[in-house]
């Protein structure tokens, strides 16, 4: 059966472009929260203050063995019982705050814990104060060592969002997939929704994979 | 706060969550054993192999590392089922969870394998040994010293990652959960009897991983 490319455009890309849209937004919104709420709790659990510390462990710990979709789940069902109406979007966004947030904490503390003693002790040495010292010598040095993980995990992210679809948000996976269940060649389906990612995903594992080879040759030099 | 636990709906559906517990360490399993092959065998050829498939290799880990599992997993069981081909949903799911772990392992095993020295091919070329014995006593064992740790880390993704299995209705952990819920209208209790059962699994690899590597430490 012949088709012309523009019926083909209307039925399979038109849909998948406004989920692609959807993607997007959800990868905006979690990606910056995220990063935020990672960026924060990182400090706090580096700060070392007594209890506060243990708590942060205790989250990262218990996120990192749990599957995303399980924390899904849980945000998406049980905060209705409080009588906070979620929709599958927020419920997208919180869950995955709470989930990429402990490994950006994780990334971040490890970063500043990686700086040499040596600077902590000079930055007391000058008599910069708590904000100085992370302002002007740790922060500056640390990001550069964070960076690439947190670019790793931003694919995570990314790659993440794909999960949401199965709480109901109609983002670009779940278009696949009414479009698969409606009869169109699943292949092409899924080959172009895997190029959406793509296009997101392959730059940013690639520069993520040269600032790493980048920084493990000065270190061996 | 007007939530009631219910904590006896745990006893009441036992049997569902053992066989989905059953179900989710024989994934992970079988798709641990499968991947750790596939992913020798792709890191193999992208640091020895001919240039036609080193081009294989790296588009086949570049690929799977820049789309979600999700998406590969429909593209396997939609795509499978359009031409007729029908297996099982679990084999479904464990050849998804082999494809895709397989590209990460493939390339821990290739950054372990490039960090041998090369003094040390040499060496063993010297003594006479063939290119397989080279790779089997003397690359692989020091290789697998070094990969230990990242590869306990990626398997935790994977027995993580079997909870996405839900999505073609597979009576794993997530999925069962999801049921139980359904039915009895307790999410905590069930989701929590899930979460519970993930992290015991994933507790399990860690100490695998831990008697394995001391095992094979130099330091005795």
């Amino acid at each position: 059966m012949e088709e012309s490319a523009i019926g083909l455009f209307d039925r399979v890309v038109a849909p998948l472009g406004t989920g692609f849209c959807y993607t997007i937004w959800l990868f905006l919104a979690a990606s910056i929260l995220s990063l935020l709420v990672g960026f924060f709790a990182g400090l706090i659990k580096n700060y070392r203050l007594p209890i506060i510390h243990y708590l942060i462990t205790g989250y990262v710990t218990i996120v990192r063995g749990t599957p995303f979709l399980l924390v899904l789940f849980i945000i998406y069902y049980v905060l209705p019982f409080f009588n906070i109406m979620v929709s599958s979007f927020a419920a997208g966004v919180l869950a995955l705050i709470i989930h990429e947030g402990a490994y950006i904490t994780e990334i971040v503390c490890g970063g500043i814990e990686s700086i040499d003693k040596g600077q902590l002790e000079a930055s007391y040495a000058l008599g910069l104060n708590y904000f100085q010292k992370m302002r002007y010598v740790i922060l500056p040095q640390a990001i550069k060592i964070m960076l690439p993980p947190l670019a790793g995990q931003m694919v995570l992210l990314i790659k993440a969002t794909s999960i949401v679809s199965l709480i109901g948000l109609v983002e670009v996976t779940r278009v696949g997939r009414q479009l698969a269940q409606r009869g169109e060649n699943p292949f092409l389906v899924f080959a172009l929704v895997g190029v959406f990612y793509f296009i997101i995903c392959y730059p940013v594992i690639d520069v993520s994979d040269r600032l790493e080879r980048r920084f493990s040759q000065k270190n061996n030099d | 706060m007007n939530y009631v636990f219910h904590w006896s709906i745990i006893s009441r559906y036992s049997d569902y969550f053992y066989i989905a517990l059953y179900n989710t360490f024989l994934l992970s399993v079988i798709s641990i054993f499968l991947a750790s092959i596939v992913g020798v065998v792709f890191a193999v050829i992208k640091t020895t192999g001919i240039r036609s498939l080193k081009m294989i290799a790296r588009t086949y880990v570049v690929t799977i590392r820049s789309t979600p599992l999700l998406v590969q997993l429909y593209f396997i069981y939609f795509g499978l089922s359009y031409i007729n081909i029908n297996i099982p949903s679990f084999w479904c799911g464990v050849l998804a969870l082999t494809l895709n772990s397989g590209a990460y392992v493939a390339e821990i095993v290739r950054a372990g394998l490039e960090s041998i020295p090369i003094g040390q091919i040499e060496a063993s070329s010297a003594l006479g040994l063939r290119k397989l014995q080279t790779m089997r006593y003397i690359i692989l064992p020091q290789t697998l010293r070094k990969v230990i740790k990242p590869l306990t880390g990626q398997f935790t993704y994977l027995i993580k990652d079997t909870s996405i299995l839900a999505a073609i209705g597979i009576y794993e952990l997530t999925n069962t959960a999801n049921i139980i819920h359904a039915r009895t209208f307790r999410p905590i209790e069930s989701f929590g009897i899930a979460l519970a059962c993930y992290l015991f699994l994933n507790l399990i690899l860690m100490i695998g991983s831990k008697i394995i590597e001391q095992r094979v430490s130099l330091q005795k």
